[in-house]
């Protein structure tokens, strides 16, 4: 129990300092909210980078390579003067904040109800492999097939001479929980709803939230869906942030998260580079803190499977093979051509501005011709993919989803009907979740079975990928509606 | 204040519609209080122990346990332990166990063969007042975990794995 509040809290002081030294004008409060995950992002490429690097993982290499970590950070500090700039910062919330963070972590060690699946044990033995055999052939084979942010941060344990670190999905729950509310507060301030309207809002998606039994079930589980969401939460808030606020400093954390989302999942780097296609490939925000940001995310992801296809070679693998490593390093390569290339007024004009129909047209097409390859099998999926989702023959997820999907069709009609302005970037965050679903189908065509109808399925999992967003989407579009009906009265009553 | 009765006017479908997706919430076939039930620490630790320095293929691992556990066939453990409607309806293809016929029995599919270890397992464990786990995958690796993960005295396999270990 000790050494998992050191540990933590390690990698929350770690995460708070590297990230007061990039955030720029982020708020501090929000950098004391998500230290820890960029603390634990901070350690799984400090696990990468020793692993590529063929130095064994052991307590003196990790220690020390966070010691360098700290010390660099510590050096940009005294160097930049940063304190007196956090100093003149709000920073005694800040501080409560953290004070709270070292609280939860402390309190939640107390407890172990993990909930365990064979996924949960098959990584958790990876976690294991990682310390004792490094990189060999059977762990690459595993990393191929469930990714290497969960072994890596539970192969920490086997460090301190636990088997597993039964507080860390716990904690990632937690830290949810105040980062959806920081985010959503400084989303509805930026729009303009006044505060106890925001209250009310937050309340209300809070209590759909906290009262559904699969949302429970994932601050216990361990497994990757729920944190593989958190981190995209995470990366579309910034970007969001840095596209309304005119802070592009938002967009550096957003970057860093989406590593973070695809290093939790094999599939998810498909999503991100779509994602961030989507978000970085307009020019809404300077061309070079999008160049900066899409290099922020590309070279470690681009590295660490560049390493996987160089060792995957005839491996026995489950989900990835080197062709599909080669895919998603085009995709990736692919992706910064994009961006670099997004500042030629041609391109623009006659490419880019249509991506998101482009896009999601695309997928369609792709959809209707797997759906004729493979008829019976994606009907099937796309079925009980609904059935995961609504509270008819499924259960888990409650009423949660038919929540977020009748009151944004609400929204929706109520805007259109009485024709009032979208949401900023609203078709962002419509094709953002359209994509997802779309190659959430996509991908079935890749498995034996379709989903079924089942707490445990793949695709009913994934949907804790994209629901954070769609109740954060829900949250803005709340607050925009009601903002704009404000703005519509106080013109009818002049 | 301006626009206030605006907008209780407009939010109360949603704020209607969030009450309606609470009552859906609670209204469960499994008790939240499942949740609360810790976790030994040391529930992993065999797994750990005997899982780390190289990958074996699943019958040899299972053969390790073979001997030190006792190995029942899905059928005697559904005879054994009477599983309550309540449980069936967790998941849709959790009814094809109520259609197993006398042993041995033969499972041809994956999935359902999964669920018959998963629904099997789930009710020796409730019978016992343990945590309640939730499990899937293929059904030897299932073979692979089970035992480790849950400390069972029972493993319960379709005769058909039964007949292929080692």
């Amino acid at each position: 129990m000790i050494a998992q509040i050191l540990f933590f809290s390690l990698l929350y002081v770690v995460g708070l300092l590297v990230a007061t030294a990039v955030k720029g004008r982020v708020p501090l409060m929000f950098i004391a909210i998500t230290g820890f995950l960029w603390g634990s992002l901070i350690w799984v490429l400090l696990v990468i980078c020793l692993l590529i690097l063929g130095v064994p993982l052991t307590a003196t290499s990790t220690g020390l390579g966070l010691l360098l970590l700290t010390g660099a950070a510590l050096v940009w500090h005294i160097r930049r003067g940063s304190w007196q700039h956090i100093a003149g910062q709000a920073w005694r919330g800040s501080a409560g904040i953290a004070g709270l963070m070292f609280i939860i972590i402390v309190v939640i060690a107390q407890f172990n109800n993990s909930i365990v699946s064979p996924d949960s044990t098959y990584m958790l033995q990876t976690a294991s492999q990682l310390i004792s055999d490094g990189l060999a052939d059977h762990v690459v084979a595993d990393l191929s097939s469930r990714s290497i942010f969960l072994p890596a941060m539970h192969s920490a344990a086997n460090l301190f001479g636990m088997d597993y670190f039964y507080s860390l999905q716990p904690l990632y729950f937690s830290i949810f929980c105040l980062t959806f509310v920081y985010l959503a507060v400084m989303a509805m301030a930026h729009i303009g709803v006044s505060r106890p309207w925001q209250s009310i809002i937050l309340l209300t998606v809070g209590i759909v939230w906290f009262s559904s039994y699969f949302v429970i079930y994932q601050a216990l589980y361990i497994h990757t869906n729920f944190n593989s969401g958190l981190y995209l939460l995470v990366g579309i808030g910034c970007f969001w942030l840095a596209h309304t606020t005119t802070q592009q400093d938002w967009l550096l954390l957003g970057a860093a998260a989406m590593i973070g989302f695809t290093l939790w999942r094999v599939e998810a780097p498909l999503f991100a580079v779509l994602f961030l296609g989507i978000w970085f490939a307009g020019n809404q925000v300077p061309y070079r803190s999008r160049w900066q940001s899409i290099m922020v995310y590309s070279v470690p992801v681009f590295i660490w499977y560049a390493v996987l296809w160089l060792r995957l070679g005839s491996l026995e693998t489950v989900h990835l093979d080197p062709m599909r490593v080669v895919l998603i390093l085009l995709a990736i390569a692919g992706l910064n051509g994009v961006v670099f290339f997004s500042n030629r007024a041609w391109l623009y004009r006659w490419l880019l501005r249509f991506r998101l129909v482009l896009l999601v047209a695309g997928l369609t097409l792709v959809l209707l011709v797997l759906v004729y390859l493979k008829g019976w099998h994606m009907w099937e999926s796309f079925l009980n993919l609904i059935d995961d989702m609504l509270p008819l023959r499924g259960w888990w997820w409650g009423g949660i989803w038919l929540f977020a999907g009748v009151s944004l069709a609400y929204l929706l009609l109520n805007q259109l009907l009485r024709r009032r302005p979208f949401l900023p970037l609203e078709f962002y965050f419509l094709t953002t979740t359209l994509v997802f679903y779309q190659m959430m189908l996509a991908l079935v065509f890749l498995r034996r079975n379709p989903y079924y109808v089942g707490l445990q399925d793949s695709g009913n999992r994934m949907l804790a990928h994209i629901l954070p967003l769609i109740l954060f989407y829900l949250v803005l579009k709340w607050a925009w509606t009601l903002k704009q009906a404000n703005a519509a009265e106080r013109t009818t009553s002049q | 204040m301006p626009g206030r009765n605006l907008h209780w006017g407009f939010s109360l479908p949603i704020i209607i519609m969030a009450m309606v997706a609470v009552a859906l919430n609670i209204n469960t076939p499994i008790s939240f209080s499942e949740l609360h039930k810790p976790l030994p620490d040391d529930t992993l630790r065999t797994l750990a122990n005997s899982y780390t320095t190289s990958r074996v293929s699943a019958p040899h691992y299972f053969k390790d346990f073979y001997t030190a556990q006792t190995l029942i066939t899905t059928q005697a453990a559904l005879d054994a332990v009477p599983i309550s409607a309540n449980t069936l309806t967790r998941d849709s293809r959790l009814e094809a166990v109520q259609l197993i016929p006398q042993p041995p029995v033969v499972i041809a599919e994956t999935a359902t063969c999964e669920a018959l270890v998963a629904q099997a397992l789930a009710a020796l464990r409730l019978r016992d007042g343990g945590t309640l786990y939730f499990l899937t995958g293929d059904a030897v690796d299932m073979a692979v975990v089970l035992l480790p993960l849950c400390r069972a005295d029972y493993i319960v396999l379709p005769q058909t794995q039964l007949e292929s270990l080692p």
